[in-house]
């Protein structure tokens, strides 16, 4: 198992940084860190819950999303699934 | 409309306390404005504390590092500086968008800063400038159907300190054009040309808030559930080194 992290200064002005550990194209672990806003509380931990196990591809992770009803502020969904992605990606080779 | 003093973990406890409070059914809405004593630093819900604030720095100061419930970044309470206010009410009082109620929160800071003869503007998600520096910054957070939005009004806090226990991202600064946090922060006695004095702020806020939310307030204490409740919320998690630093 591999893991990776990678940090960005998103288009909705909020750093977030998104630490990943995955498996064989599963996300194992997502970590979600930063200075964002997550609706209502508690859905950001949920969502992180809701990662675990899932396949590490954009529509899986945008389901989860979904599935947990968080409204973000200062990020996009988008912009997080790629973030989650890529550091998936990342984690094959390290 | 409360004011009083505290240490960071009591004045989170007491924010939260409020929040629980509305949601129950037992706390009527509420501003409240508050100091932090001894000053402190606050960061948001999601921060990773060691990236964000100089925790060494802080241990040596004596300054306490806390996590809010608020999601938002990190925040250096001057406990002769700052005005800290928390709103906290049902949230069908703010219709519209999570980004509209923090929009009519913070018109009443812009109000209250033009009352002291200034003018600030709302810069979204969750700032106040003015001339492009930041003097206020706030956080909301959502709790069924109550919501806690408090944040923070600079009148002198020392900047120098400011900078040197929070580790703002380089990224960040360059979006915002400068090299420094020091550059992209100000104080209302700076903007001034005075020293702006704690009451006077207050009074501003009061009358601010009052008018930006359009409603009457009317001074009163925390009641006995609301201190009981906070005292075992900030024993429980406010104190809690896993909160606090566990991210």
């Amino acid at each position: 198992m591999g893991s990776a992290r990678v940090k960005r200064r998103c288009a909705g002005g909020k750093t977030v940084d998104v630490e990943v550990e995955a498996e064989g194209g599963v996300l194992r672990k997502v970590l979600i860190s930063g200075d964002f806003f997550a609706y209502p509380e508690g859905a950001l931990e949920e969502l992180e819950r809701a990662l675990e196990n899932r396949g590490a591809e954009k529509g899986a992770i945008l389901a989860a999303i979904r599935e947990v009803g968080v409204e973000f502020l200062g990020v996009k969904p988008e912009e997080l699934a790629e973030m989650i992605l890529e550091a998936a990606e990342r984690a094959k080779s390290s | 409309m409360l004011r009083r003093a505290g240490d960071a973990y009591f004045n989170m406890a007491l924010d939260e306390a409020l929040l629980e409070g509305v949601r129950r059914g037992l706390s009527p809405p509420t501003l409240r404005l508050y100091a932090f004593s001894p000053s402190a630093v606050t960061i948001g819900r999601f921060q990773r504390a060691r990236e964000v604030v100089d925790v060494e720095l802080a241990e040596r100061l004596g300054v306490p590092v806390v996590r809010r419930i608020t999601g938002g970044g990190a925040v250096y309470h001057d406990e002769r500086g700052e005005v800290t206010y928390s709103v906290t009410a049902p949230v069908s009082l703010f219709p519209g968008s999570i980004l509209d109620s923090y929009r009519k929160i913070c018109a009443g800071l812009v109000r209250a800063i033009s009352l002291l003869g200034l003018e600030a503007e709302f810069v979204p998600v969750n700032d106040v400038v003015i001339g492009g520096k930041k003097i206020s910054g706030s956080a909301q957070v959502r709790r069924e159907f109550a919501l806690l939005q408090h944040g923070t009004l600079m009148y002198a806090t020392d900047l120098d300190t400011l900078a040197d226990l929070l580790r703002v991202p380089r990224e960040k600064l360059a979006a915002h054009g400068v090299s420094s946090i020091r550059e992209r922060v100000t104080t209302l006695s700076i903007e001034l040309g005075r020293q702006v004095s704690r009451s006077e702020v207050e009074e501003a806020m009061i009358a601010g808030f009052s008018e930006a939310l359009e409603v009457e307030l009317e001074e009163g204490e925390p009641s006995e559930w609301e201190i009981a409740e906070a005292e075992r919320i900030a024993q429980e998690r406010y104190r809690s080194r896993d909160w606090n630093f566990g991210r």
